[in-house]
Parts: structure tokens; sequence; C-alpha cells
């Protein structure tokens, strides 16, 4: 894969070159792309000539990272943070009850307000060594307890799913920004580039706004996530059409090289036919790759009941986890799947039945994965990270259910040397609102970014003038986070 | 920017010293020298006041130790606890962000925290309110200037003005133009720069000859339609157009189209840019009764939309801004987005001027009803309407009280409960009550639900039922006063009345109302607003943008399109940010050529089909894209920015859809691409692999990547493989030598003939492939199936299946008085019109004579699965030749067997004239269902045409099973015959097909030996021979040559 020079930029200079970063950019007409690129590729730009390196290819990051992959498990639709990982006792003592007068007068993203406390009916155990507070809902993820560091003070701006599952890829609720992934992409590319770097699993629905969570805004296509089908044939256009053997497709390939070689003979200097031609090798070879990245006759029945494959709740979700394992082992980039795609979590009513099932669907797989991963030396360096796209509130809404919560809520993490078993940050004494240490979903991206070994401030983008970051300039990094 | 912050900073002294009375002296320097200077230079901007970055302000003590999201700036006494401190580090926040403060200036600020962090009393800091012109002498701010055309001394190379500026530069940097490309290449150059197309084989012929003149045939192609519907797709992505919502839902909108095609049509017909964008930003305004000009205001509709967002006022605010970005960004290249919520840190942009132009659009009105009219209709219209309203006003409000609370209580859709109560009483406000703004609110809250106006009654008591019907009685009194209504269009653009409503800074605490205006820079003071005639109930401010855009003196306007279209032809602008012609842009290559071509631009009347003649006939434009790049050339220009060969360009989605398809022969059939709807959640995957824009945000150059995902598509899909065969079929198969065959296929596809081991090449690939090809047997053909009901054979037929059955015209029985019976069983129907054909005398032609028996298809307008009889003959002697239609209206259903059949007396032309029979053969106790029908056909009905079963010819063919058919050479009655006591005798069949033996398929039973020749047309099925040329074809089409243009 290519792409040509001008989008292909990244900043990998130092703190102390900055200033004089910034005045470059002002005073010297040669564009922040031709300078980043020609930083980029080692080369300096009069020797454009020689074949670029894919944008695709491994790129150093600016600290030694903690994490080479991410596993971003979405629970879309938002799930309950009281309910889960963030007990709230006050909730017992207030059910039935209008919030204390402490909070004023709270309106709901479903715009009721003066809505009851509802009480969550949970049970809560300590586990782990650690002593992690995990609710019944979630006995799997429960043994894990020790490797889960759960921040509990996290907020977003966004009230509604569109712009809330938006912000939670992009950085803000509106359309038109990179997704994390993408900019994970961006930033450190991929070591097997026969696979997709950025790979997206949907469960049973279609996530809220669609390929958008997993697309480039304003950056160029090339570090996109692909829309993986969990099952074969896992991509489109994959194969040729069945009256293709394998032999012919080969044999037009090699013409169509040929043909794509004597054309560039005239035009050496163009690098992007050579890329080109790269691209029809390289999705040769992801013909051959890809199937066999989703082909689970190679795992142990030991290993499919791990992820609850063998049984029918848990064994569509199961299915992906085991798939994000085999994708990350084959050097994936950024993993990200939808669990309840299509806001499924979104329990506005019956959060009893909605929560029971939307847990047990995912708990066991989740658990898995973790386990896997661990036994297989991949959690170490692999950042799993668990939430959607806000919590929801303390207060009911139509008597059995919980409206969205943007204001305080929960995300998991895991691996990649996170604090397990601890929890960070804190919401009131209710869960509605994030108190200490309350983290912006910039600041998470952040986060995340630094776990990855990219400096947040330095993954810059240059568009419409604009030097664009993930975090839109606000982000902070959690440090405490991590061991 | 620094310089004035260090002059503001002398002004402002003068101020200060007075105010610090209760610190001692050096408790004071410490603020003044430390605190304040860096505060005011360079933190205020975002954290004062005014403007609140992170909810932080840094105005007073009390504003630093309170904080904002991320807690306490300073912690007195406390250096290292204090965030401020770590901002100005750079080790959490990074501020301020346009670069690190000195080493010195944060010990300073260290200190000052260490003692305690000393503030003068009263003291509030002020942020430097001053404006920045230092900056305003950037290019593109200056006026457009009329260059010497730079003189050459002995040149044989320009072709036009524009290349002495190109020549030039070359020269000075002691560089020489490239050769001029062969007319073959330019050919294929020019056809896709104007068309977006291939060029057609006949200009390809005419390119080879001696006599060929290029600029002539730029204008041929500049007059083609399909210039407009090309160019069309630069603009598009620019105003971000699309058909649908974005956001979850991703509703339609079926009225965008239309605005796609005001473009193009904007674009072939020439439209003055000026004119252009005027008609974009306040047509509705300028020329109200102008339909197209009322089509331009969808370009202020194309912002995205979610249909459900309860935070109603801040949806409109993000439309509001999407709208002035946009704006800025096309016609001005302007980048305000930073400007939303600073001052631009690079370009003299400032905040308030993101408001001032935020301004022009305050009164903006989205509207699905906007009446169509000239200004003198709409003042008639609107004085009667007036007093329409006036004389029904109390009558009107009564229902309102009554109705209103009711139907927002049963509101649908999305409802009307879950808005917030501030949202809620702007829409519960008698609309004459409500502000500008409320109205604005309230009909964007109004769009998420509908209002059950048809129930209302349900909901109502008795009391209120009954007054309900006496208001309605008094306002129908009122009726005669209502104007006629005037034509209206959806899916436009005009103002919510004569009065905007303020525009403010949010955050800024004094809320003063921001005026519309230009750039501070351009003009500090507010625009001039015309209020336009009162009738159209409009502000006038858009008109007043428009003006000001559109106008000569905008020294960007000009300057920005001309390079759009230099950067369309050339891959890369004059000036390369082509929306971005401030700081963070590139200045341009060729200053001055660019103004000459912006002056020209506008002298020309604006006509882009002129700029673009003017760069496309340029000897610049000419040269070839081969030249290579040698050492000379690294070492002086690698990046060709100085033009010393043509940019090779890649193809975009669109055009490798359109070449494609027009090298199939498949178009016009298959739209071109800007056709096809644009839905932002669901792209269309070619377009979207070969990087088409999401069409959220303008974009003004597509990226261009190169992916393996592209290569999947283009290498496996049925799609490209499809049209490869497509193609196979449409380049003639010579037998033998396949060096013809290879050569207009490079022709076809290259546009140029092939060399000799490009034959040799292509020939040893087809033999290989060949080689490599497994024959394949041809299915076997089942002639026959057993009919339900009936449990005998009838023969199968389908649009696919290759049977034919037919007798020979001199053969056939003459056509007059028939009876014609069939037992059938049909199994779909065509998703168009067509006839699905029982039997026929009948080639389909309305010239020619003949008869057909047969049921409807789907878009019939007949209605579907009806069993109609086509006439087509004369109605008296010596007449021309009539069609007509008689419909049974008897709609025999899928997969079920009937027995039907037709009397047709031709001579009685009443109701009696045509009977129909139809029989459902599934049901033992199915009645016998008979239609009458007149026709007014009365002779001449045989003609020269075949008698065909299931099909006329090759067209309209059955789908299913047919068991029987039989013809009698008279209008027999079948009631009669079914009671099986015919007076008439035994049926006397011309014709009796039974379709029961597979080897005699179409034997004739009545005696006279009519029987229909059967003829088995197997499937093509390709052979390996076939196979090869098909994978060449589609070799071709993924190949380098076929998708970049040199």
């Amino acid at each position: 894969m290519s792409t040509k020079a001008d989008p292909t930029q990244r900043s990998s200079l130092s703190r102390r070159q900055r200033l004089s970063r910034r005045k470059m950019l002002v005073d010297t007409g040669a564009g922040f792309g031709a300078v980043a690129l020609a930083g980029m590729m080692g080369q300096s730009s009069s020797q454009a000539a020689t074949a670029p390196a894919s944008p695709l290819s491994v790129k150093q990051p600016h600290q030694k990272p903690r994490a080479k992959r991410v596993i971003f498990l979405f629970m879309e639709g938002g799930p309950s943070h009281m309910d889960t990982f963030d007990p709230k006792p006050a909730l017992q003592k207030l059910a039935g009850n209008p919030l204390p007068e402490s909070f004023g007068r709270v309106i709901t993203a479903m715009g009721e307000f003066d809505s009851p406390v509802l009480a969550s009916k949970r049970q809560w155990a300590q586990h782990g060594e650690s002593g992690l507070w995990v609710s019944d809902w979630l006995p799997h993820m429960a043994t894990r307890a020790d490797d889960l560091a759960v921040i509990r003070s996290c907020w977003t701006n966004g009230i509604n799913h569109s712009g809330g599952v938006c912000q939670m890829n992009t950085g803000t609720q509106f359309a038109g920004r990179p997704s994390l992934g993408s900019w994970v992409t961006y930033g450190l590319g991929t070591e097997n580039e026969n696979l997709p770097a950025f790979v997206v699993m949907q469960d049973k629905g279609k996530a809220v706004n669609g390929p958008r969570n997993w697309g480039t805004g304003f950056m160029p296509a090339v570090y996109q996530g692909t829309d993986l089908q969990t099952a074969s044939p896992p991509l489109t256009n994959l194969a040729s059409p069945a009256y293709i053997n394998h032999r012919q497709q080969r044999t037009e390939l090699d013409y169509l090289a040929e043909l794509n070689r004597r054309h560039m003979a005239e035009r050496a200097d163009n690098t992007e036919l050579e890329a080109r031609i790269r691209s029809y090798e390289l999705a040769y070879q992801m013909q051959s790759h890809a199937p066999e990245a989703v082909d689970l006759s190679q795992e142990t029945s030991e290993t499919e009941s791990l992820y609850g494959l063998d049984q029918k709740e848990t064994a569509t979700f199961g299915r992906m986890c085991l798939l994000a394992r085999r994708m990350v082992e084959r050097g994936v980039r950024f993993v990200q799947l939808y669990h309840g795609a299509g806001s499924k979590w979104d329990a506005h009513s019956k959060i009893e039945q909605n929560h029971t099932k939307m847990c047990k669907e995912m708990d066991k797989p989740v658990a898995g994965l973790l386990t896997d991963l661990a036994r297989r030396g991949l959690l170490d360096d692999t950042l799993v990270v668990w939430g959607g796209e806000f919590g929801r509130t303390p207060m009911s809404e139509k008597g059995d259910g919980r409206d969205h919560n943007p204001t305080g809520f929960t995300m998991v993490t895991a691996g990649a040397g996170v604090r397990g078993g601890e929890t960070f940050g804190t919401t009131d004494e209710v869960g509605l609102h994030a108190v200490d240490d309350r983290l912006h979903v910039h600041d998470l991206h952040s986060t995340i970014l630094y776990a990855l070994g990219l400096d947040h401030r330095e993954l810059i983008y240059l568009h419409k003038g604009r030097p664009e970051r993930i975090d839109e300039n606000e982000g902070r990094i959690y440090k405490k986070l991590f061991a | 920017m620094f310089r004035f912050l260090v002059c503001l900073l002398g002004v402002l002294s003068a101020n200060w010293i007075g105010t610090a009375q209760e610190l001692s002296r050096q408790q004071r320097d410490l603020f003044e020298i430390h605190v304040r200077p860096l505060l005011v230079t360079k933190c205020l901007n975002c954290h004062s006041s005014a403007k609140q970055e992170g909810r932080l302000s840094l105005t007073t003590r009390e504003d630093l130790l309170r904080g904002g999201e991320s807690g306490p700036a300073i912690v007195p006494g406390k250096p290292e606890q204090s965030l401020l401190l770590e901002a100005l580090r750079y080790e959490s926040l990074e501020m301020p962000p346009d670069g690190q403060v000195k080493a010195s200036q944060i010990a300073g600020i260290s200190q000052w925290i260490a003692a305690g962090a000393p503030w003068p009393a009263k003291t509030v800091l002020q942020p430097s309110a001053a404006t920045s012109n230092a900056d305003a002498d950037w290019w593109c701010y200056q006026p457009l200037v009329d260059p010497e055309i730079p003189p050459i001394d002995s040149d044989s190379w320009s072709r036009t003005e524009l290349d002495q500026f190109i020549l030039r530069r070359l020269l000075d940097a002691g560089l020489t133009p490239a050769e001029e490309a062969d007319p073959i290449m330019l050919v294929r150059r020019l056809s896709f720069a104007v068309l977006g197309l291939p060029p057609d084989q006949d200009t390809i012929d005419a390119a080879l000859s001696e006599s060929f003149d290029i600029d002539a045939y730029v204008d041929r192609l500049l007059d083609s339609d399909e210039y407009g519907r090309n160019q069309a797709r630069f603009w598009l992505d620019l105003v971000r157009y699309a058909d649908s919502d974005g956001y979850r839902a991703d509703f339609d909108r079926p009225k965008a189209r239309q605005y796609r095609d005001y473009v193009i049509k904007s674009f072939n017909h020439d439209k003055p840019y000026d004119r252009f964008i005027i008609e974009q930003l306040a047509g509705d305004e300028i020329d109200p009764g102008n339909r197209d000009a009322v089509v331009a205001t969808m370009y202020l509709r194309h912002w995205i939309y979610e249909h459900n967002q309860r935070d109603v006022e801040t949806q409109w605010h993000e439309i509001l801004s999407d709208i002035t970005e946009t704006t800025s960004d096309v016609f001005l290249a302007q980048g305000l987005k930073c400007a939303r919520c600073h001052d631009h840190k690079f370009d003299p942009l400032l905040q308030k001027d993101f408001f001032r132009l935020k301004a022009f659009f305050a009164a903006f009105q989205p509207t699905e009803a906007h009446p169509v009219a000239t200004l003198s209709e709409l003042t008639e219209y609107r004085k009667q309407q007036a007093n329409w309203e006036d004389a029904t006003r109390e009558i009107r409000r009564r229902l309102r009280e009554i109705e209103h609370p009711v139907l927002l209580q049963h509101a649908t859709r999305e409802g009307f409960e879950k808005f917030i109560p501030k949202i809620k009483q702007m829409i519960q406000r008698w609309p004459d009550d409500r502000t500008p703004y409320e109205q604005q609110i309230a009909s964007l809250a109004a769009r998420q639900y509908d209002l059950p106006r048809d129930e209302v009654d349900k909901w109502l008591t008795e009391e209120q039922q009954q007054e309900r019907q006496q208001l309605q009685q008094q306002l129908a009194e009122f009726e005669k006063l209502k104007p006629e209504p005037l034509p209206t269009m959806e899916f436009v653009a005009s103002d919510i009345g004569s009065v905007a409503p303020e525009t403010f800074i949010p955050d800024d605490p004094s809320q003063t109302p921001i005026a519309p205006g230009f750039l501070t820079l351009f003009a500090a003071e507010p625009a001039d607003i015309i209020p336009p005639p009162a009738a159209l109930q409009s502000t006038g401010r858009r008109t007043a943008l428009a003006n000001w855009i559109a106008s000569p003196d905008n020294p960007l306007t000009a300057r920005v399109i001309v390079n759009r279209i230099w950067q369309q032809h050339f891959g890369r602008g004059l000036v390369e940010t082509a929306s971005d012609f401030g700081h963070l842009g590139t200045p341009p290559s060729h200053p001055e050529l660019l103004d000459w071509l912006a002056l020209k631009f506008i002298e020309d009347g604006w006509s882009l089909k002129k700029l673009h003649r003017r760069i496309l006939t340029s000897a610049t434009y000419r040269q070839t894209s081969l030249r290579s790049l040698d050492d000379q050339l690294i070492r002086i220009d690698p990046d060709n920015a100085l033009l010393w060969r043509m940019k090779p360009r890649r193809l975009s989605g669109e055009e490798i859809n359109d070449a494609i398809l027009a090298t199939s022969g498949e178009l016009p059939n298959l739209k071109r691409a800007i056709y096809k709807p644009v839905k932002r959640n669901t792209p269309d995957p070619l377009l979207a692999a070969f990087d088409g824009p999401d069409r959220i945000r303008s974009m003004g150059l597509r990226h261009q990547t190169t992916t393996s995902k592209q290569a999947l598509l283009m290498g496996n899909s049925d799609w490209t493989h499809d049209r490869a065969r497509a193609i196979a079929a449409r380049i003639p198969s010579q037998h033998g030598e396949p060096s013809q065959w290879i050569t207009n296929l490079y022709r076809t596809l290259f546009a140029r003939i092939p060399v000799a081991a490009e034959v040799d090449l292509a020939t040893n690939f087809l033999q290989r492939y060949q080689e490599q090809t497994p024959s394949e047997e041809p299915p076997e053909v089942r002639t026959l199936a057993e009919m339900p009901g009936t449990k005998s054979n009838a023969v199968l037929l389908s649009p696919e299946n290759p049977i034919t059955l037919q007798l020979a015209a001199e053969q056939a029985p003459p056509s007059g008085d028939l009876t014609i019976e069939a037992v059938i069983l049909l199994r779909s129907l065509y998703p168009d019109a067509s006839v699905r054909t029982i039997v026929a005398q009948w080639n389909g032609k309305k010239s020619n004579p003949g008869w057909s028996l047969g049921v409807t298809s789907t878009k019939s307008a007949y209605q579907p699965r009806n069993f109609i009889l086509q006439l087509i003959g004369n109605q008296n002697e010596g007449d021309a030749l009539h069609y007509e239609v008689i419909a049974s209206g008897l709609r025999p259903e899928l997969d079920k067997p009937y027995y039907l059949a037709v009397a047709i007396d031709l001579d009685d032309t009443t109701e009696n004239g045509i009977t129909f029979y139809l029989k459902d053969l599934s049901k033992a106790d199915a009645k016998l269902q008979t239609a009458k029908g007149k026709h007014s056909v009365t002779r001449g009905i045989t003609g020269n045409s075949d008698l065909t079963i299931g099909g006329r010819q090759s067209s309209h063919q059955w789908d299913g099973l047919i068991d029987s058919i039989r013809i009698e050479p008279m209008a027999r009655d079948l009631t009669v015959v079914a009671q099986a006591d015919s007076e008439q005798g035994l049926p006397a069949y011309a014709v009796d097909w039974q379709f029961e033996d597979s080897e005699q398929l179409g034997k004739d039973d009545s005696g006279n030996g009519h029987h229909a020749v059967a003829n088995i047309k197997l499937p093509d099925i390709p052979t390996p021979a076939d196979r090869a040329k098909v994978a060449l074809i589609h070799a071709l089409l993924n190949s380098n040559e076929f998708i970049y243009v040199d």
C-alpha cells in the first residue's frame, strides 16, 4: 500500500525542536507535509524518486511503548457503571426518591427530570488478590480482577448514541475526524501488511454511525479500519468469482504485472505506479492470509470453550474475541469489537433484563480473551479497553431503566502494564458525575496513545491549516494508570 | 503578532501602577514583572471572562485558585503542585499552545507561586482587545495586481501568454519545458480532463491524422453536456453534497438531487461564477421567481443533520457554524474553523470574524415550502395572506388553544415530551409571539415530530369538539380571502423573516451582539446590509455576503476558483493548499500568473469554460508527462513545482466507473457515477475505495491512496469481471490471428495502437490462460415438466431457458375471428412493463400487424398480472395500423395452474367483441371467470410474423409452464362449451399443441400439421478462448495504463 507524498505526514520532532517547527510551519514555503515526510522517510525530498515506503510500514513510536497493539471492546449503547464496576450503596438508600438537592435539577438525556433514584439489584463482592469490586453480572471478568484497571471517572460530551459513539471513536461528537484506530495506524503502521492494520468486528447488528466510526475523516483512507466479517469470507472481494481458479488468477496477475512494468519503464520516477503494482501482490497475499486468520478450525476445543463458543449466548461474541486474539497474534495493530452493535446496551427500560443478557453475552468471552492473551504472553504488550460511549444514570427512566450518563462512567483497561486490580478516579455518591481524576474522552485517547508509545501532542496531521491531533489539543495523559 | 503585543503592554502599563496598593514592593514586582505580562500576552486570549477554554479564567487570583476543568491553576506556596506551572513547562497540558514560554518566565511564575501568589487588590486582568493587522500583508489579502507578461526572447514554445509566466520561471531556474505530448496522449488527457470519460473512437481516428485541430477539440469537449457531469464532481466535494442526513438513521434527502442537477446545468451553461456564488448563497433573495436560483440555495442545506437530537439549540448552532466554515473554505479558502474557538494562531483572523461571518446566516431558515414567485406575485400574495391572517387571527388562536396542547401530547415519531422546558415553551408559543430565534429553534424541533391533526377530535371533550367545529366553520367562511397558493419548493433556504436573531460569541459574558461583517482585516466596521423588499420577508444579509464574495474587488474569490481549476488540471494548485490560502498553507508558486488568471477570469465575465480553455490550450498543459527526472531536475525542482512536465494523474473513482461503462457500451443506460446517490453512512464501495470523500466536510483536494482494498475490488469483484465480459461482447472476435482483436482492444481501452511486443505479450497470455482453463460442459436442457393441476406434461419456458417454439408465418392459420385456449403456470413477472407472452403472431413492432396474448408485468400501466390481448390492425378498411390493448382484469396468480382463453369476434366492436376466460386449476371447485372487452381493430391483424409460443421473437418471454395451446378459427362462447352442450358442435382446432413429447415438442394434434418448430438454443458456454479474452480485458482494466492518464 502506498499513498502520495503529500498527505502522509508525521511528526517525530522532539519537544526541543517544536518552537522552530512552529516557525518552520509559518515561514517556509515547503509546507509541513513535505518536511514531515522527508523526516519520516529518512531521505531528502530530492531523493523522492526512490520508491516510497508503504504508509503502513512499521514506524517507531515516540517513546518506549508499553503496548504494541490495542483491543477495544466497545459495549455499544452504554453499560451501567453502577451495576458493574462502580458500586454505589447510596442508591439503595435513595431508591425511589429524587436526587438530593445538592445535585440541582438534573435533566437526563431523554429529557426526564426529577426522576427517582433506581436501586441497583446487584450483589457485589471483592475479587482477586486486589479485592476489586465487581458485580454479580460479571462473574467471569471477576476472575480476571487482578488484570483490570478500572477508571471510574470518565466523562464525555455526547449525550446521545450517535454523538457519544462518534466521540469515543474520534474525540468529537461531530463527524469528520479520524478514529482512534486510524490515528494509531497512522502513527505506528502495521507489522503485517497481509492483513488490514486496523480491524473492526460487529456482533449481530450494525454499529451506530456505521463505518464512520472507524473512518479516517480528513486523513487518507489507507489508515481506516476494515470491517471484518466473522464468517468466511472475512473481507469483501477477497476471492475471485467462482469460475476463476487459482492458476488462472495467478496467470492474469503475472500478465498484469508485466503490463504495469512495461508501462512504468517510461515513467520510472512515478512511485505511485510502483505502489500500485505492489498493492496487487499484497491483495493476493491477503487472499490467502485473511481466510487463515479467521479459520478457527486450528483452535482446540478447550480454547473454544474458554471463550464460550460452546454456549449459545456467548458463541457470537466469543468468536469475535477469539478472532481478535488471532488478529493481534498476526500483527494487527488495532482491533475493535462492537458488542451490542446498534445500541443494544441502551437500557432505558428493563435494565435487569437487558443487562443480564448483555453481560452474559460478553462476560465469559472477555474473560476468556484475557486468560488466553495472558497464557500466550500477549497480555503484557496488548492493551485491552472495555467500555461504552457513556454510562447510565442513577435515576430511573420509565421506572425500571437508566438513561444515558455522559458525566460520569467507567472504562476498564487491562494488559500493557496497567495497574490491574486497582480503581482510578471516583464518581459522586450516586455515580452521576465524575469527581476525582476526571478523565475526558480526550484524556482516555491520549492515554491509550501513551501506552502505545505515541505522544498525543506529537502525533499531528496537518489539515486545512490546522495541526490536528486526536485530542483536539486538550488531552492529558493519565499516567497513574500504569505501573 | 508578537510585535503588536509588545506595544500593547506599553499602553496597559499606564493603568496598573495605581492599583497595586496593598502589596509590598517586592510582592508587587513579582506580580507585575512575571505574572501580569505573561497572563495578558499568553493566556487571557483564551482564559478570560470573555472566553473560558477548559472553563478556566485567569483574570483574578480567585480565578486561578478556582481553576477549571483540570483543577485549580495554582496552589499558593506550592509551585510543584500548581497546574499552571505544569502547563507552562509542557509537562501535562501544553500552554500556551503556540510555543513554550522562556525558562526565565517560567521561573518567575514559580517564584511568584512560592511567594504565595500575591495579587494586587481588585485587579482584574483584561485580555488584549486589539486586532492584529500586522499579518494582513500576507499575499492573499492583497488586491489583485495586473502583472506584466514576462517577456521572453525568441520564444517559440509559448502558445499563450499564460505560457510566458511558466517559461520565464523555468528559464530563470535554468530549465526548459518538456516536449509536447503526442496527439493521442493529448486526446486522452483532454477527454478525461473535461468530460471525465475516455475519447471515442472517432476522435482517436481523427487524432491520428495530421490535420487534427486540438484547440477545436477542446471547444467541442467544453460544449459537451458531459463536461458539466464531470465538473460537478469537484464542486459537490467542496460543498459536501449528499443525498442523506448522515448520523445514525442517515435518512434520505430525496430533493437534494435537484441541487446536483443545478450544478451540472450551471457548468454546462457556463453560468458566470459570480452569479453561481450569489445564487447559492442568496438565490431566494435576488431572484425569488427563478426556480434555478431557489434550487441553488440548497447549497445551504448540505449539513449533516441528526433527526432526534434533543439538544436543539446546539444542533442549530452547529448547522450555522458548519455553513459559515464551509462558505469560508469553499469561496475564500480561509480556514475559519480555528477562529470558531479562538483567534487564529497563524492567520490574521479573529474569533470575532467567525461570528461576524456567521451573523450573515443568523436569519437562515431551512424551508420545505418556499414560494417560487416573482416579487410582484409575492407582494400580491403576501398582501392577501395578511388580510386573511388579520381577519382570522382570533379564530385561529382559539383553535390552536384547543388543538395544539392535545396534538403535542400525541405527537408522533420522536414526540414532544422529550424536549427540555425551554424548547417546549418555544414550541408552545403562538408563532406570532415567538422571536425570530425562537421561531428557528421551534421549527428545527418541529422536524422531529408530526402532529396527528386528523385524530384530534378523539382527545377532545365534547364541548371542545363542538367549539372546534364552529371555529372551523367560521374559518372556512374566510376561505375566499385566501390567496391562490404559490408554487413552492422543498429543501431550500430562506430567512426567518426580515429581522435576524442576534449573534453572540458563546461564553462572552457581556453577550455583545455581533453584527454581520467581513473579515476584520478587510473592513473593521459592520457590513452594509440593504433590506430587501418587505414581501421577501428576508434580511438581505446573505445577499450582502454574496455580493462581497462575488465582487471583483475581493482579492480571494477569483484567485481561489482559478487556483482550484488549475489544481484540477495540473494535480496541484498554483497555491498547493487550495482550500487554505492562510499562513499554514503555501504561498503561490507563480503569484503573478495566479493574479493574471484571476483578472482574465473576471474580465471574461467569470466564465469557467473560458478559464478551462485558457489552461487547456496552453503549451504548458500540452507538455508530455514522460520526461524523466534527471540530475539537474532533481537538484533544481524535484517536485515539478515549475511545471517542467505534465503530472500524470490517477483517475478518480467516478472516472474509473464511467470509463469502464463507456468502454463496455453500458453508458448511457447505466448512469454516470455523478448520479449515484451519496449515502453518507453507506458510501459507494468503488468511489469510497478510490478516495471519494465522506461528504461531511468540505473537501478541496481528494487524497490519493493506493491500497490493497482497491486491488481486491478491481481484481475480484463481479462488477469488473462482468464489465470485462460486456466489453468482450462488444469487440468482435476474429477467428484465427488475435492480433487485430488485441489492437482493437488497445484502441478501445487505452486509446492507442499497441506495439508488436504488446501484441505478442497479449497473444501469449491468451494462449497460456486458455491452456489453464478447463472446458465447461453445457448444462442439460430440460424441455418438459409436469403441470400441477393437470398432471400432464408442459413445456418449460423461461427467459433463461433456451427453447423457442414457432410456426413459420406462411404455415400459420389465417388470423381472423379466433378462440385461443391455453393452460399455463406463470413463475414471475418482469420488473418493468414487459409482457409475459403466451402466444403471439406479432413481432412486437407497432408498425406490423398481429396479435398477442399474455400477462402484464410489474410496471404495467394496466396493473401487473393482468391477462391481456394486444391487437394491431386496422379499424376500418384502408386506415393506418392501430395498436390497442384489451385488458381483461382477470389476474392469474403466480405459481398456480390456470386455464385461460380468449374469444375474439373481430366484427363485433361492442362489449361482447372480446371475451376472456380464466379458471384456477389448483382448486377442484374453482369457477370459470369471464370478462368482456371492447376493441376497435376489426381487420388486418394477419401479418407476416411467425406464430410464436412463450414469447414474441426473443423478447417479452414467458417464465413458467405452458401445458397446451389450442387455436380455433372462430369466436366460440366457451361458457357454453364448459357446460358441455355446445350448439356449435365440437371444436375444430386449427392448432392443438399439447407439449407432451420431448422428442416432438411442437407436435400439432389438430390434424392440420401445424407442427411448431422447437429450437433448443444451448446457452453460450464460454470456451476457454472466450474466458481468456475476458481475462485479458480484465487485466487491461486493472492496469496502470487504464487507471492513469499521462
